[in-house]
């Protein structure tokens, strides 16, 4: 099964962070990335700019409205993700305990839709 | 700015080089007159400052890059009938809706008129370095979110024009009926969104609500300085005295509304301006609540319907109108639904009443003038406060 | 630029609701989402899309003091949850917005338009 890992994380804490700090913390993504690709389970991931940056969009009565900044405010923002290829939900729970962000912030695991709609 | 913008591919350097240029052509146009080709004489004149700017910062990044790319644009004898196109994009680029709207007339005030980061401060009463974080923190997103700098599309332009012409809008009413501080009019402000407003018409000769905007502002702006008493108090239309209108802006105000309603696609800014004339022409109180009712129809937002109750009782039918304003709740934040329905009930006699609600208004109003003509009002009613 | 479309919406609304009448909800929407896939495609041929499972399926993963803590999910206690996510490549704001204001979501949730980071990419 097909299973994202969504990444929720204080974005002010990440800001307050050295850029030393930031590097240890990005190289854990990294190291992690790697062994889940040796052990044929990671399909792929993404970081998102944070919600400085993001614009949210609605159709209402027909008329598109766009409005800056997030969906909502929330301490703890949607930063990224992990798509994992796991045999069990337990198995992705196992890998999702391992991202760095589990630590301070949480990782919501949600299964991948199976006729998911690539669009080609 | 935006050719500069684009070659330069960082809005920041490009604005600076711009705006020295742009200020500059401010200051020289009305002494030396203006040259042969205005767009071309800015893009030129801010290419020159631009390279001297990449010049002198040795440590600025692809900078023979940069340096290469700016020689290839075109000098001021060169055909360049795009540029007013490319100033237009600064504008729409200023007033895109992923914008926050403090920023978008931050952004603009600053971009596209010119003003610096401590005159917009000044004209917004925000300390220099609130509005040089917001003004930093907006071209940031510019950036971030992918913002283009251009003129959108023409299918996009209806959903964004409106934008446009809001913040234009809010420029204005800014310096009009300043919400904060102790003077009712800023001119400064008025006339910069006068000037904003006829660099619209000339950048979209075909578009009838940018000219019933600047019809509007020149009519509104052309009883400015009736507005205000001796004592910076004030004057409410019916009071105000007629010779201190300005004749040569309202009859360029009825000019502008012509051409716009020749157009004959009428729109809400056309009909606002269309009221205004009839303001400033002495129409009867009738003919002004026809347009409210076609302006309602355009545009049934809630300040369009109270204007428009004001004007029924104002043509005679007092107990209506308050009739109208009971059913605006959704405005009971805003000072001027109390202060309208104040002065129709002071007329319909209820004087109780009429006192508790230029009460309300009194608690909801910032600016120090208005506060004064409520007190005043108040005062008429036995009531200190 | 590369983007991020996050799909927002109110997924109680599906429970409760039989399998048949759900079937004919999709049914309804399915000539959108054909638009919305095709103009997409035209857009970025090389766009990717995920919907999620029911967020009732979620689980919610802590580590505190090096201990895991597994709760049932969603994250969000809004009513309105990330449903789905695009993750397309588009020449600026503006076509992201018209993208997303195809998506059949828009007209009753939300989209939230995201960037992705230009660094520290974790695929």
């Amino acid at each position: 099964m097909k299973v994202m890992a969504l990444i929720y994380a204080d974005e002010a804490a990440w800001d307050g962070l050295s850029e030393q700090e930031r590097a240890g913390v990005l190289e854990r993504y990294v190291a992690l990335a790697r062994e889940a690709r040796e052990a044929d389970v990671m399909l792929g991931g993404d970081e998102l700019a944070g919600t400085r940056a993001a614009t949210t969009v609605r159709v209402r009565d027909g008329e598109v409205v766009v409005s800056d900044g997030p969906y909502a405010e929330v301490k703890e923002a949607l930063g990224g993700y992990f798509l994992f290829e796991c045999a069990t939900l337990d198995e992705a729970v196992d890998w999702a305990a391992r991202i760095p962000a589990a630590e301070h912030g949480a990782v919501e695991v949600r299964p991948v839709h199976v006729d998911e709609e690539e669009v080609a | 700015m935006a050719i500069l913008a684009r070659v330069l591919g960082d809005l920041e350097l490009a604005e600076d080089a711009v705006q020295d240029a742009f200020a500059a052509a401010l200051r020289r146009w009305p002494r030396d007159g203006t040259p042969r080709n205005p767009g071309a004489w800015i893009v030129t004149t801010a290419r020159n400052r631009a390279i001297d700017r990449i010049r002198r910062e040795q440590a600025f990044r692809r900078k023979a890059e940069l340096l290469a790319r700016l020689e290839r644009l075109p000098t001021e004898d060169d055909d360049v009938t795009t540029i007013p196109d490319e100033r237009l994009a600064l504008v729409f680029t200023c007033c895109h809706p992923a914008l926050a709207v403090e920023a978008q007339v931050a952004l603009t005030l600053r971009e596209v008129c010119g003003l610096t980061t401590a005159e917009i401060a000044r004209a917004f009463l925000t300390a220099e370095p609130t509005l040089a974080q917001r003004l930093v923190r907006a071209k940031r997103r510019v950036r971030a979110v992918g913002i283009p700098i251009r003129v959108p599309p023409a299918h996009l332009l209806p959903e964004r024009l409106p934008g446009v012409l809001r913040v234009v809008y809010l420029v204005f009413n800014e310096g009009y009926a300043a919400s904060a501080g102790d003077r009712l009019v800023r001119h400064d402000l008025c006339a910069e969104a006068i000037r904003l407003s006829k660099l619209l018409c000339v950048l979209m000769p075909d578009e009838p609500e940018a000219f019933g905007l600047l019809a509007l502002l020149l009519l509104q702006g052309s009883r400015r300085s009736a507005r205000i008493g001796p004592g910076g108090d004030l004057v409410l239309l019916r009071d105000q005295d007629r010779a201190l209108w300005d004749d040569e802006g309202i009859a360029e105000g009825l000019r502008t509304l012509e051409r716009a309603l020749r157009m004959r696609r009428p729109g809400p800014y056309q009909l606002q301006a269309a009221i205004a004339a009839g303001h400033a022409q002495g129409s009867s109180p009738e003919a002004i609540v026809a347009v409210y009712d076609e302006l309602a129809r355009l545009d049934p937002s809630p300040v369009v319907r109270l204007n428009r109750a004001v004007a029924v009782a104002l043509a005679g039918d007092v107990e209506h109108g308050l009739a109208l304003l009971e059913e605006l709740d959704e405005l009971d934040g805003y000072p001027y639904l109390h202060s309208a329905r104040a002065d129709l009930l002071r007329r319909a006699g209820r004087d109780g009443e009429a006192a508790r609600a230029y009460g309300r208004a009194l608690e909801l109003t910032g600016n120090e003038a208005e506060r004064r003509f409520l007190r005043s009002r108040l005062a008429e009613l036995g009531d200190e406060r | 630029m590369r983007y991020a479309l996050l799909v927002y919406s109110d997924q109680s609304s599906w429970d409760g609701i039989g399998e048949e009448e759900a079937a004919r909800l999709r049914a309804e929407a399915m000539p959108q989402w054909i638009t919305l896939f095709e103009e997409m495609g035209k857009a970025d041929p090389d766009v990717v899309g995920y919907e999620l499972e029911s967020a009732s399926e979620a689980k919610v993963v802590r580590v505190r003091d090096g201990e895991r803590i597994v709760t049932d999910g969603p994250f969000a206690d809004t009513k309105e949850v990330v449903g789905g996510i695009f993750l397309t490549t588009l020449p600026d704001l503006d076509e992201a917005i018209r993208i997303a204001s195809l998506v059949p979501a828009a007209a009753y949730g939300s989209l939230e338009i995201r960037p992705l980071a230009d660094h520290g990419d974790a695929g």
